[in-house]
Formats: structure tokens, C-alpha cells, sequence
């Protein structure tokens, strides 16, 4: 029942915001905001570039929204629109890692917190903006590889691959497992 | 039979599906079964797990958001004003932009439609043209154009030099005068002004 209602109400604000209502606009922009800027801030390792892309998507969003027609949930479509706003995002050679301070990294161990922060934030700058848009979308967004492949105009097959390299680079950057581990993991990872 | 790669491919979906999943019972006898496989399942699972917990836990401070979406709000709202000012001319574009959903047959039966309109027109426009064609064949047709010209002469003589003549010459003169004169000028008495009237063409009305 709290579902139902939930979905009413976004129903209802999709119809106002359609109607050109900003504020209904922003309250689903606050509904699912920080989902979009995550995605955003961990893709484009900056959180003054995040907010630029993420704002962006909302606009989209915004003036494309009399297209959207339920046939798929509003956030599937939303994801769609960030997916292609990422793709199209012009991003700078030089990659910024984020400074932990100005995030809450929710843990009290607040240096060991940081220092993985900084650790994770390393290993995803390591990846390609490809490997580490198709890593977050399999891993962060739960998408399968068909859609990540429809999303990014590329086979399932090339998407699992970009996966795997994705995932076997983070776990060398992080040295967990034994050597042979590691190098079969790497193998795999080459293999598809 | 054992395969590790079935098995670390099977561990990988499962994890990346769910960091903290458990193997189902067949996973964890291949698992009990292989130690490289175990320790591969160990070492995926603390990866995606740290970087799960720092993908979810990092956003920015509470305070950021207001501003964010205050940010937000104000770009938002610059856009519809953009997007009135510019209202007369969007419509029209919305027109040609939007689409709607149609069935394939209906679509279909649209564009047999479509075609079989079009051939209608074109055969309809070829009709007129063949009409076209026979009305503007050039017929010569001549107007005739008189071209006469009928002049009328008025003529006198002297009458002064004539006495003087006549005086001279009485009766060979008057003789001669008499047999130079054509027949039907005989009996004539020229007028003492000159008048020379000019008749142009076949109306009578035109001089």
C-alpha cells in the first residue's frame, strides 16, 4: 500500500512537473537527486564536475518530460538521460580526485574512512570513463549486460568484458587475495 | 568435475549482483572443493564490498544539498522563462518534433493509404495537363488589313494666265485647250482656293 501511494504520488508530481510546475520538478529532483549525483560524482571523479553534470541531467530531464509516457519507471527513464549526458560530457585530460573532507563518509573510524575513500577513489580513476561508467551501471545500478550494452551502444558481451577488466583492476589496486589469485583473476578479466 | 572458471564466473555475477550474497549450496561445495576458488570468492567479495561502501556512504555534507537544489530550482526556472519567450515559435517546432504510437498494421494501412492518394493526385494532374496542352495549341488566325490609300485631288488653273493666253491666241489656243482637256474634265471651274483632301484606309470617317 505505502508503494502504491508512493507511485501515485510520483505519478502526480510527473503530471504537475509535465504541466511545467517546477516545484513538483524538484521534489522528484530531490527524490532521486542523490542517486543521479553519486553516479555522477564517482563517473566524472569531481564533485564540482558532478554537480555541473548532474544539474545537466535535470534539465534534461526537465525539458524532455512531456516524451516520458510511463512505459518504464520514471528513474529507469531518468537513467537514461544520465547515461547519454555522461556519454556526451566533455571531460577534462586531467582527473581531480575528490578530497574526503568535504564528504560524509559515514563512519565514526574517520581516517580509516578516508584513506579507503582515497583508495577507492584512486582504484575507479584508474579505469577508463568507459570501464568505470559500465562498472557502476553493473554493480551500483544492478543493470544487466543487455541493457548496459543498449544503453552505451555496444554488445553484452563487450559490456561483461569492460565488467570484469573493471573489477580485476580494482581488486589489484586494493591487493586482496593471494598473488595467484590476482593473476587469475587478471586472466580472466583479459579472457573476456 | 571442478571447473574454476564456471565457478569464479558464477562467484563474480553473484557478487557484483550482491556484495554481501551468500553461494547457494552448490557454489559452496565447488568452494569447499577448490582453495584457489575460495580464496578467489574472498578476495571479490572484500573488493566490491569496500567500494559499495564507499560508492553509497560518500555524498556530500547535509548542508550542500539545500544549496543544490536551490541551484537547481533557479536554472529550472530560468529555463521556462526561456522557454515562453521563445512559446509562439516552440509550438511549432513541438509539431514537428512530436510523434505518436501506432499500431503496424494501422501504420501500414496509413501508408497504402498514402501511396494510393498520392498515385490518385498524380494521375489527376496528368489529366489537366493533357487539357493544358490541347488549349494552348496555337490556332493562326489573320486579320485582314486594308492597305489602300485613296487620294483626291482638288486642281485649278489660273483664270488670269488663261485670259492673257486666250488673248494672244484666240482660237487656236481655245482649239488646243479644248482638245488637251480630257472629256471628263470638260465643263470643270476650278474653285479659287486649293483644298486637298486625303482619305486614309477604308473608314470614311478617318482623314
Amino acid at each position: 500500500m505505502p508503494d502504491n501511494e508512493n507511485a501515485n504520488s510520483e505519478a502526480d508530481l510527473i503530471k504537475r512537473a509535465q504541466a511545467q510546475d517546477t516545484d513538483a520538478f524538484c521534489l522528484l529532483a530531490q527524490r532521486y537527486g542523490r542517486r543521479i549525483y553519486r553516479l555522477a560524482f564517482h563517473y566524472c571523479q569531481s564533485a564540482h564536475d558532478a554537480e555541473d553534470l548532474s544539474q545537466e541531467v535535470w534539465l534534461k530531464a526537465y525539458q524532455a518530460l512531456a516524451t516520458f509516457r510511463s512505459d518504464s519507471s520514471f528513474y529507469t527513464w531518468l537513467r537514461r538521460i544520465t547515461i547519454n549526458s555522461f556519454l556526451n560530457h566533455q571531460r577534462t585530460n586531467s582527473i581531480r580526485i575528490a578530497e574526503p573532507e568535504n564528504f560524509d563518509v559515514g563512519c565514526d573510524e574517520t581516517v580509516y574512512s578516508n584513506a579507503l575513500f582515497r583508495d577507492v577513489m584512486e582504484a575507479l580513476a584508474d579505469l577508463t570513463p568507459s570501464q568505470r561508467l559500465m562498472f557502476l551501471l553493473r554493480h551500483y545500478e544492478g543493470m544487466s549486460y543487455e541493457e548496459i550494452g543498449n544503453a552505451m551502444g555496444c554488445s553484452p558481451g563487450t559490456a561483461k568484458k569492460s565488467v570484469w577488466r573493471a573489477l580485476g583492476k580494482l581488486r589489484a589496486k586494493f591487493e586482496v587475495g593471494d598473488d595467484a589469485a590476482k593473476e587469475r583473476m587478471s586472466r580472466l578479466a583479459a579472457e573476456y | 568435475m571442478h571447473n574454476c572458471k564456471a565457478t569464479t564466473d558464477r562467484i563474480t555475477e553473484l557478487l557484483l549482483n550482491r556484495p554481501n550474497a551468500r553461494p547457494d549450496d552448490l557454489l559452496s561445495k565447488e568452494l569447499l572443493r577448490c582453495a584457489e576458488c575460495r580464496n578467489e570468492f574472498d578476495a571479490l567479495k572484500e573488493t566490491l564490498r569496500i567500494t559499495t561502501r564507499v560508492i553509497e556512504k560518500s555524498e556530500p555534507l547535509k548542508s550542500y544539498w539545500n544549496g543544490y537544489h536551490a541551484r537547481l530550482k533557479q536554472q529550472l526556472d530560468n529555463a521556462t522563462i526561456r522557454h515562453f519567450e521563445r512559446g509562439e515559435t516552440t509550438w511549432i517546432l513541438r509539431l514537428f518534433k512530436s510523434s505518436i504510437r501506432l499500431p503496424v498494421p494501422v501504420g501500414l494501412a496509413l501508408l497504402v493509404l498514402f501511396a494510393v492518394g498520392i498515385r490518385w493526385a498524380t494521375r489527376g494532374s496528368q489529366k489537366q495537363v493533357v487539357i493544358t496542352q490541347t488549349i494552348s495549341v496555337p490556332v493562326p488566325f489573320e486579320v485582314p488589313v486594308v492597305q489602300e490609300k485613296i487620294v483626291t485631288r482638288v486642281l485649278y488653273r489660273d483664270r488670269v494666265r488663261q485670259r492673257n493666253e486666250s488673248s494672244t491666241s484666240n482660237s487656236v489656243v481655245a482649239k488646243t485647250q479644248n482638245e488637251a482637256r480630257p472629256p471628263a474634265l470638260i465643263g470643270f471651274k476650278p474653285l479659287d482656293n486649293v483644298k486637298l483632301t486625303v482619305i486614309k484606309g477604308g473608314s470614311p470617317d478617318e482623314k
